[in-house]
């Protein structure tokens, strides 16, 4: 064997070992595990806080408009207009859910314009309302 | 003269020292050492090519959402809960509703304020309007996905369950896949420094929740489900209604069905 060759099997064995010792540096634990991806970032994001408590839990203690007003029967949600709640839904005292007072958002779903359905009931603001708020004449969950 | 059989110097020959037997133990024991040192330090290095585990996704399940253009109202609330839900920076969407304006000349308008995080107003008299209606636009989840094949580092795949995720820890904000995504459905999310898009609230749908726009849509206009589950309410309404992907021809298996979709949309 000329003199060369393991001197040359010997830098391409410490190149081979040097480069699969870097990438095990550098190539996050469960990277390739389910494929060519990092296996525990699904686990991860599948783990991150929800904030939307959805319709079932607000009926657990709610169930007087969950289950007996007409807005919430015809489909809209709590949190459609309450916003996301499941913090009120863990602790009740501290935390409450958006418009409770005065502040409707009646006019996003009931303004008259162009591309609404027909099906919902729609109105002009200014000629229907004449500045009056909403609940002066209607019950924002029996509207 | 003596006749000793020198049995000291015969002995002294064929056993060892205790000086150099201890040399002994402690030269096997740092070969034992190097070697087994050697040995886990090529199986971890290896392992890496090797290991598989079951996947967090279920591969029986392939959620998907289908949505009922006929039933959109526009008014929304889904973007609002939406980023509310994911913390999506202002001015940043990972759903959005656009509104297409075909009018009386046969052009066609397609505005989206602010995503319609508030709601639309009119801003063209109603009568030079021939025919309008809402589109919720969202990540198609595609099965053959253009942004998890342009991805150099693994970042951004798709689950056993059908879902197409970032890792963001592991994205390095080359935003291929932004530039890849022919639906517009990714965004540059500032604040995370990373790219950002729909995930089909994959952590609410993992505990057994509805997406969070699925769940305050107030006309039912979204419809979330397994399609593997011939049961679950978006194969119902899929088998139910004439359904239609966005951009077919390009052929990435978009997921995300829509009923009533105009050609203005496609």
């Amino acid at each position: 064997m000329a003199p060369q060759v393991p001197r040359l099997i010997l830098a391409f064995a410490t190149l081979v070992v040097g480069f699969l010792a870097f990438r095990s540096q550098v190539v996050p634990d469960s990277f390739g595990e389910t494929g060519f991806y990092r296996a525990d970032s699904v686990k991860e994001i599948g783990d991150l806080p929800m904030k939307h408590a959805g319709e079932e839990t607000c009926a657990t203690c709610h169930s007087d408009f969950a289950e007996a007003t007409s807005h919430v029967l015809g489909g809209v949600a709590c949190e459609s207009c309450h916003g996301p709640s499941l913090a009120h839904a863990e602790d009740g005292a501290s935390s409450k859910p958006n418009r409770l007072g005065g502040d409707v958002p009646c006019a996003r779903c009931h303004e008259e314009i162009a591309g609404r359905p027909s099906v919902i009931p729609q109105i002009v603001l200014e000629e229907h309302t004449g500045g009056e708020p909403c609940q002066s004449c209607h019950t924002v969950h029996e509207p | 003269m003596s006749t000793d059989p020198e049995p000291t110097k015969q002995t002294d020959e064929r056993s060892l020292s205790r000086k150099e037997f201890l040399k002994g133990v402690g030269r096997s024991a740092l070969l034992i050492g190097i070697g087994a040192g050697g040995y886990a330090w090529w199986a971890r290095i290896t392992s890496q090519f090797t290991r598989r585990r079951e996947p967090v996704g279920d591969a029986r399940h392939n959620y998907s959402m289908a949505i009922d253009i006929e039933k959109c109202i526009g008014c929304g609330f889904c973007v609002e809960a939406c980023s509310k839900e994911n913390n999506v920076p202002p001015g940043h969407f990972r759903t959005w509703i656009e509104r297409y304006e075909v009018m009386k000349d046969g052009s066609v308008r397609i505005n989206s304020d602010d995503g319609g995080i508030n709601g639309f107003s009119d801003d063209v008299r109603a009568e030079d309007v021939e025919r309008a209606f809402f589109v919720p636009k969202l990540c198609n989840h595609c099965t053959d996905s253009p942004c998890t094949q342009v991805c150099p580092v693994g970042a951004t795949f798709k689950t056993e369950d059908g879902v197409v995720l970032v890792d963001y820890d592991w994205c390095i904000g080359c935003r291929y896949c932004i530039q890849a995504c022919p639906y517009g459905s990714r965004f540059w999310n500032p604040v995370k420094r990373t790219a950002d898009k729909c995930t089909l609230c994959y952590h609410r749908i993992r505990k057994g929740q509805v997406p969070a726009c699925v769940e305050v849509c107030p006309t039912g206009a979204r419809v979330f489900g397994d399609l593997a589950d011939p049961e679950s309410p978006v194969s119902k309404f899929m088998r139910e209604n004439a359904t239609l992907v966005m951009k077919p021809h390009l052929k990435t298996g978009a997921k995300i069905a829509y009923k009533g979709m105009s050609k203005e949309v496609v």
